[in-house]
């Protein structure tokens, strides 16, 4: 053998043996959710959750499609939330100048780094005074304060890249600065929007933690918090088979979602970065 | 023509003066609420006993005195670096040697493109179907995956009880698989920015892999690498979901750590005021580790004044 | 007609003191082609930008006719403005981005459109309507940003380096179709270029601009033949004016320039004010205004041709001096027909009455700028 042969081999073997558990998962969640582990045959039995509520080891869960509504409901609010309030703010720190922009622009910039869910005892707290908790309107807040400033960020760095001759031309063309902001940036810049929606409804629709932490009702619940009850029981005693088939229900449209959208996570860069 | 008007200094107008405001307010508004009042309501709560019977009472720095000599607190400090360092180490480690293999020994082929989708699935799979995974390999009972393997193989006749052995190296192996594309994105991208020409003329020049690896790729991933290792190690510190949803921080307390510690002491055992307490040396920790981690950013360029004078 | 009064503009921020426009003082007439030219850095572009009203002078005054329009948005000026860029809308039509301007004067779509068309056929670009930008090619784009430009029948265009962008070829029909479309619409415009060539070739009077003031403000063979200083003699021509150092001396009864290499006798009716003398100059002549002499000739100077570039048209000859006194080299453009060789010696002289001198001690005024 060659000594590049010999070289691409080892990589190949390596690589192989590293990523190994990845695909054993994989093959796992598949087998897991379809196959009966005790005849080792395949069943859909697991799926029974499509018809019937979720009920095992005394845990009672609702029936799953007030859930996906629930799911579908909550993330593309979560959209449209993030969205409206993040593209002014981007546009903003980004184009019109303001007393106190630069104190703001390092408060953001640290809030973007700084892990929020410290703060959740607080958080939590102030949640309780609003008469918050148990609500949509609560998890939504505090879920969208957590991941604005990240989205402002990546809207920014959209919002430097539109060249000012544009905005000069749509000054110059009739507009007032709202209406070149309106009329012109915004479709400029629909591919940043486009990727902030899709961090955001990943983002939504993983959430379980503030479900877990502010939603008492189990039929307020979206998929992520509703998996999350299955998996964070007291008892030893998995049922793998449901938990897998609803795990599957439940990722694979984001799998599909991500390989449609995968685009967009490579136009992000990391912005004003010091590079090496 | 009028030459009445004297030398002016243009002033802008009050509106146009708010209207910039008016942009940022929502925003403003939802920083204000749910991050600046939380982080002064966590120091006020931590002077206090708040807890379950909601009636606070002003305790001054009892809470803090409690905390140095909580019993419990020379194994969380212990699980919490633990957990964070090697967390770091590891996943640092296997990003560097993924990326290197991906984008400098496979550059370009299908193979490397596979290998890279492939560990991007961790990280894209929400955090709880994932850890079902981990709870499945390391299940106690004979139905989990390496009990019913190494029965099989005859190396154990009864079922070996993971979580209580090893609980601390399983959330990390749990953490690291997900959390190394992070890092093996951004390494790859910067070595796909060295210029072909750079490794051709070390060819020419004889250069072993080694060298190529040391003189030429690493001497570019120094910032990345900053990078990386800062910002994950403020998640590693602050944030604790995958150790709640792997074993909620035991057995006993062996993966308790500090920021979990904080949010049992407050939901679970409704002491908020302590829990409060502890949550404030973590916000302190984080906040040193996002100081450090700003610094890694040229923030003047960050900033542009507006190209249009309204 | 367009009126600036001692405008000055500071940028906040900069160091104090450092002015992109520095007390700039212009009259535009209607219907007139004014060119501002200078070097970049010059302020030309921050002037632009003051007349669109997206930059506000820190003081001064602007006029449109006889309005004070210092505080009037960009808007409200009636104003075309064509970008280096072209900055056309990415996400519009052709059509659309024609009729943007249009639009956003609440005038009827169909009618807006009518008027695009219109304006496209102007441009010869009516079979481009439906395309977007990213389709056209650089030539195609700039047809339409002129197009927008002109759809509103502005009073005033505006034109910052229009054809920066372009190639050599295309440049020179460009120019001179803007230069037609702007005659047939009478439309008062403003050209910012840094090209010379440009500047000159296309407008009524061009402004030289450098460090936020206006050097010169005049029609361009006026500019060439008659530079009030330095900086605009050495800016304009190509290639630059010859400058030789000198001294203002007075020789038995005549006013001559002494170099190092030569003494230039003034003629009679170029003669300077007694109280120049012993001055600091320098001696400017035009590469084209030296001419290839016999050595018997009028203050023919001996020199030595170090290196000849042929140009097609001409020959632009590169000549030292043989004893190393004069420091510089002198370039004369020669015709064709002249024989050299790099190495020969030659004799040279300046054609009459096309010399400057500059003032050393002055700023460098030309001496001789209205004779």
């Amino acid at each position: 053998m060659s000594p590049s042969t010999l070289k691409k081999t080892l990589v190949h073997t390596y690589m192989t043996l590293f990523t190994l558990p990845i695909i054993a998962m994989i093959v796992w969640y598949f087998l897991s959710a379809t196959m009966n582990f005790t005849t080792g045959q395949f069943s859909l039995d697991n799926f029974a959750f499509f018809q019937e509520p979720v009920e095992y080891s005394g845990v009672k869960l609702p029936l799953i499609w007030p859930i996906v509504f629930n799911t579908i409901i909550y993330s593309l609010l979560i959209v449209a939330v993030e969205v409206c309030i993040s593209v002014p703010t981007a546009y903003a720190f980004s184009r019109l100048d303001f007393k106190g922009k630069r104190a703001a622009m390092k408060f953001l910039f640290l809030m973007r780094s700084f892990p929020g869910i410290t703060l959740i005892i607080a958080t939590f707290f102030i949640l309780v005074q609003m008469q918050l908790v148990n609500t949509y309107l609560g998890v939504l807040l505090v879920a969208i304060t957590g991941s604005l400033p990240g989205r402002v960020y990546i809207m920014k760095g959209f919002f430097d890249d539109v060249p000012w001759d544009i905005e000069w031309a749509a000054m110059v063309d009739g507009c007032t600065r709202f209406r070149a902001f309106k009329k012109v940036l915004v479709p400029y810049v629909l591919p940043g929007i486009g990727a902030i929606a899709v961090f955001s409804f990943l983002g939504a629709y993983g959430e379980w933690f503030l479900f877990k932490l502010l939603i008492f009702n189990d039929d307020m619940l979206t998929l992520a918090g509703y998996l999350s009850k299955l998996i964070t029981k007291e008892n030893q005693i998995v049922n793998y088979g449901l938990i897998t088939a609803i795990g599957l229900f439940y990722t694979l449209p984001i799998v599909v979602f991500y390989i449609f959208t995968q685009k967009i996570f490579m136009s992000v860069n990391l912005g004003g970065a010091k590079q090496v | 023509m009028e030459n009445a008007a004297s030398r002016q200094i243009y002033k802008k107008p009050f509106t146009k003066k708010i209207y910039p405001y008016l942009f940022i307010a929502p925003f403003a508004l939802l920083v204000f609420v749910f991050f600046i009042l939380p982080a002064i309501a966590t120091i006020v709560m931590s002077f206090t006993d708040l807890n379950a019977s909601m009636k606070p009472k002003f305790v001054g720095v009892t809470n803090f005195t409690r905390i140095f000599s909580d019993y419990n607190l020379p194994q969380i400090l212990w699980n919490t670096a633990i957990f964070a360092v090697l967390s770091l180490a590891i996943s640092l480690l296997f990003a560097l040697i993924i990326s290197i293999a991906t984008q400098y020994f496979l550059k370009g082929k299908l193979s490397a493109v596979l290998y890279r989708v492939l560990w991007l699935i961790p990280s894209i799979i929400p955090a709880v179907v994932y850890v079902t995974f981990w709870k499945y390999v390391f299940d106690p009972t004979e139905e989990g995956f390496l009990n019913s393997l190494m029965q099989q193989f005859g190396i154990v006749s009864d079922p070996v009880s993971w979580f209580t052995k090893g609980a601390m190296a399983i959330v990390i192996l749990a953490t690291i698989v997900s959390t190394i594309s992070g890092g093996m994105i951004l390494l790859s991208a910067a070595i796909n920015s060295i210029p072909e020409d750079l490794y051709k003329a070390a060819r020419v020049d004889g250069a072993s892999e080694k060298s190529v690896i040391t003189k030429i790729i690493m001497p570019t991933l120094k910032w990345p690498l900053m990078y990386i290792t800062i910002s994950e190690l403020i998640g590693f510190v602050s944030s604790y979901f995958f150790i709640m949803l792997l074993t909620g921080g035991g057995p006993m307390r062996d993966t308790t750590t500090l920021s979990l510690y904080a949010y049992q002491q407050a939901f679970n055992l409704k002491y908020y005021g302590y829990g409060a307490a502890v949550s404030l040396i973590v916000v302190f920790i984080s906040f040193i580790l996002t100081l450090f981690f700003l610094r890694l950013f040229d923030f003047d360029q960050m900033i542009r004044p507006s190209r249009i004078e309204d | 007609m367009i009126t600036l009064k001692n405008i000055v503009k500071e940028y906040e921020g900069k160091q104090e003191g450092n002015k992109a426009v520095d007390g700039l003082d212009l009259e535009i007439n209607k219907g007139e082609f004014v060119a501002l030219l200078g070097p970049s850095g010059c302020g030309k572009t921050t002037t632009l930008m003051m007349l669109a009203g997206l930059l506000k002078p820190t003081s001064g005054e602007i006029y449109f006719g006889g309005r004070l329009v210092n505080h009037v948005e960009p808007k409200d000026r009636n104003i075309g403005m064509v970008f280096q860029s072209y900055a056309l809308y990415p996400h519009l039509s052709v059509r659309d981005n024609i009729a943007f301007p249009l639009r956003e004067r609440k005038i009827p779509k169909l009618e807006a459109y009518e008027r695009a068309k219109e304006t496209s056929k102007i441009l010869q670009i009516d079979h481009l309507l439906d395309r977007k930008p990213a389709q056209l090619s650089g030539g195609q784009q700039q047809r339409v940003a002129m197009a927008r430009a002109l759809s509103k029948n502005p009073e005033i265009l505006l034109l910052d380096e229009p054809m920066s962008n372009l190639d050599a070829r295309l440049k020179l029909d460009v120019r001179d179709e803007i230069r037609k479309i702007q005659r047939n619409l009478g439309v008062t415009t403003i050209i910012v270029t840094h090209d010379q060539e440009e500047a000159l070739a296309i407008s009524d009077r061009v402004a030289i601009l450098n460090g936020g003031k206006i050097q010169q403000y005049a029609p361009p063979n006026e500019l060439f033949n008659h530079p009030v200083n330095l900086f605009v003699a050495s800016f304009l021509g190509n290639p630059p004016m010859n400058l030789v150092k000198g001294t203002l001396e007075e020789k038995s009864g005549n006013q001559v320039v002494a170099t190092n290499g030569f003494e230039y006798v003034l003629p009679e009716d170029r003669r300077l004010d007694k109280t120049h003398m012993g001055k600091q100059v320098l001696f400017g002549i035009r590469p084209h205004d030296i001419m290839i002499c016999d050595s018997t000739d009028m203050q023919a100077i001996k020199m030595k041709i170090d290196l000849v570039e042929h140009l097609g048209s001409g020959k632009l000859v590169k000549a030292i001096d043989p004893q190393h006194k004069l420091e510089t080299m002198i370039r004369i453009l020669t015709g064709n027909e002249i024989e050299v060789n790099s190495g020969d010696n030659v004799y040279i002289k300046f054609k009459e009455r096309k010399f400057h001198i500059f003032d050393m001690t002055d700023n460098g005024v030309n001496l001789l700028q209205y004779r």
